[in-house]
This record gives structure tokens, sequence and C-alpha cells, in this order.
């Protein structure tokens, strides 16, 4: 079921659309707690890519995968949402984002289901016509329910920091 | 496009190579409390009576950190009792943050000396972290390890114990051998007949990894006399 709706996302995300938007990250993930303790410290960092598409005139549907490295182990996500252009002036531009996310925490003999749901808001600067720069700050929630088998955290909190480019066509 | 196919090929290889390795069911003596943050595991005796030098330990690369509670939680009650703090790092590779075990030391103002240890890569990275802060540590216990080729630990005045099961194929053959003289002139070798490099933790046999002739009692029970050897004979219990 799980795999439908995500197949079903993807076909309704190329099939629709004008501008294209391709991009690489890195990010770094300083935490605001686990399960339900608000304890400061650090999550790890990843990298991620993504592929914007332009479904409406500020509006982006967005795909993106990311990989990281967390206390949890190694992990991968995709993730689907949307991508808002609020402000645009000359050189610069502010859009919010926000993602479901899925994934896998990769272990042996099984690796483990990861969810998350992610919003983040990102400063854009063009530094050529069709490169941006950007970078975001944002807020985010993972759920690896699989682990608390072996672990007591099974969710994280965390205020991930993001860095990039983004190439428009 | 090229681009985008080059990093999902590499992301694919990343993934396939990335596997950490999950704990086994951890059998933990009641005598014992377990704490776990987002940093560190905590092994503690519940009567607070224990020594007050305690060990810090890096797990094995891709090893979940929770796969040593079983086996070093038999050191915890060996003795007169000792802390033991495991170490969590990013994507289970202390070498993503090897100092991090030197950073921790306020949140134990009841342990005044700390030995650090560590398995395979974990080992690799204490030794790196022996290193930078000499004076932190009193002791190492490398399992299955051995400092890095730059790493010289040749000078350093404390007290070092090396232990490989007879039956690793992990490790490079006379690895161990040939790093001898990145250590201590002192550093005391021992090799556990029958063990192999997988028993030092509780998460199966590690691929590649040769079979051991000993069962996971009898490997920690040694590791456990050695450990606790190098204790007494340092009067850190």
């Amino acid at each position: 079921m799980k795999g439908c709706l995500l197949v079903a996302c993807l076909l309704l995300f190329l099939k629709t659309g004008k501008a294209q938007e391709f991009g690489l990250s890195v990010l770094a993930y300083p935490s605001a707690g686990y399960n339900l303790v608000l304890e400061p410290g650090m999550n790890g960092g990843g990298m991620a890519v993504f592929f914007n598409r332009q479904k409406y005139k500020k509006l982006n549907l967005s795909l993106s995968g990311e990989y990281a490295l967390t206390t949890w182990g190694n992990q991968a996500f995709i993730g689907l949402g949307i991508n808002r252009t609020w402000l645009s002036l000359n050189r610069f531009e502010m859009n919010t984002y926000g993602h479901l996310l899925n994934g896998l925490a990769f272990y042996k003999p099984k690796s483990l289901y990861v969810f998350g749901v992610d919003t983040r808001i990102a400063a854009n600067f063009y530094l050529f016509k069709d490169i941006k720069l950007f970078c975001g700050i944002g807020i985010r929630y993972t759920l690896c329910l699989g682990y608390r088998q072996y672990g007591l955290i099974k969710t994280s909190l965390d205020l991930p920091i993001e860095f990039g480019f983004k190439i428009t066509r | 496009m090229k681009l985008l196919t080059w990093v999902v090929l590499t992301a694919s290889l990343l993934f396939i190579q990335a596997c950490s390795y999950l704990p086994e069911e951890q059998i933990v003596s009641d005598v014992l409390e377990v704490y776990e943050t987002r940093d560190y595991l905590e092994i503690i005796p519940n009567s607070g009576s224990f020594s007050k030098t305690g060990f810090v330990f890096y797990s094995g690369g891709l090893v979940d950190p929770h796969a040593y509670i079983e086996t070093l939680s038999r050191f915890a009650v060996s003795g007169i009792g000792h802390v033991v703090i495991i170490v969590k790092m990013p994507g289970n590779m202390a070498i993503f943050d090897s100092k991090q075990g030197a950073y921790m030391f306020e949140d134990f103002p009841y342990v005044s000396r700390w030995v650090i240890g560590g398995h395979s890569l974990g080992g690799v990275m204490a030794c790196s972290v022996v290193e930078k802060y000499p004076e932190y540590f009193e002791g190492l216990v490398l399992m299955a390890a051995y400092p890095k080729e730059k790493t010289d630990l040749s000078e350093w005045p404390g007290m070092v114990l090396s232990i490989k099961g007879e039956f690793d194929k992990i490790l490079e053959p006379q690895i161990i051998e040939n790093r001898a003289g990145n250590l201590p002139p002192n550093t005391v070798y021992e090799i556990i007949e029958g063990g192999n490099h997988s028993l030092f933790g509780k998460y199966g046999l590690q691929d590649g990894d040769g079979q051991a002739s000993i069962s996971l009692e009898e490997h920690t029970k040694i590791m456990v006399n050695l450990i606790q050897e190098l204790y007494t004979k340092n009067g850190w219990d």
C-alpha cells in the first residue's frame, strides 16, 4: 500500500509542471531532543539531492533523497512535499518547504522503517542566472518505531541546517 | 542528468556498504542499571559502590552500540564494580566523532580517572583520542584493534592491553605486530584461544570473520578477566 502511494505520488510529480530545479545540499542536524526529552545536542549530518518542479506560479512540487549519519546509524529518506517561494527580489528569494519523509535505517539482518516530517525556510541567492546558492534552517521530527526493540531512543526532534545549490532549467 | 546518475549510483553503493549490525538480545545482571542518552549508554552498578576509574568504550565500525551492553556489563560487575560508558557515534562509525569520548567526563562526577577502550575501528579511534588527549586517560584497552600508522603512543605513560581472538579473520594478518612500535613498550598482548573478531560484542558473526570454537560466555569471561587484571595491577580498583 505504502509502495503504491509512493509510485502514485511520483507519477503525479513527473507528469505535471513547467520549470524545474535540481539541487544538492549538505545538512547538519542540531537536535532539540529525543522521545519526550528536551536535550540539545547533535544528531549527525547528511547530504541531500532534490528535484523541484513548478506546479503553480510560486508553488513547486518537491522530491528529495537524503542520506544521513545519525546516532541511529545510517539512514536514507525519500521526501515528497511542496516548496513555496514567497519573496522574490532581484537576485534574492525566500522560500518555505515541507516534506513527508519515508526511509530506512540501514541495519543487518534487517533494515528499519523510519518516518519523518520536515519543514524548512531557506534564503536563496542567484550566483548566475540559472544557479542559486541557498541556506536553510528548519524543524524535523523522525520516528523509528522498530528501533525500540534495541534502544531507548525511537524519536528525534532536530533543527536541521542546510547549505547547497540549485540549478534551474 | 549525468551528475544525477552518478549521485544515485554513489548513494546506492553507500547504502549497500552502510548497514550496521543490530544487537542480539542483551542480558544484563539486575545489579546494574543501564541509562541511555543521545550520546552514550551508561552501565553502572546500582549499589552505588564501584571503582573511581571508569571505562569509556568505542564500538566497532558499523556495529550498534547496544550490542556491547551484555559483554561490557560483565566487566561492570567484576571486581568492586565499574562504571562503563559506551559512546554513540554518528552512523555507528567512531571515525566521524572520535573525540566525543573526551568531552563527556563532566557528566560523571563520581569517576575521577578514565580508561578508554575500543573494538576494531573503535579501538583505532580510541588510540587517536589518547594521542590527542594523553593526560585524560590512565589506560587503553584494544579489542581486535591497533593504532593508525601515524598515531604514535610509544611514549605515552599509560598502560595498554591489546586483546585479539585466535580465529579473527577481519584483522589484517600481522597488523597488531606491525603496529607494536606505535604503542608503549610495556603493552600487554593477549590472544583469546578459540575466540574471533565478533565475540567482543553480541551481534552475531560479522561477515568475513572466522568461526569461534568457544562460546560468547567463555570469550566474555576471558576478556573481562584480562581487563580486570589490568585494573587490579595498576591499583585502579
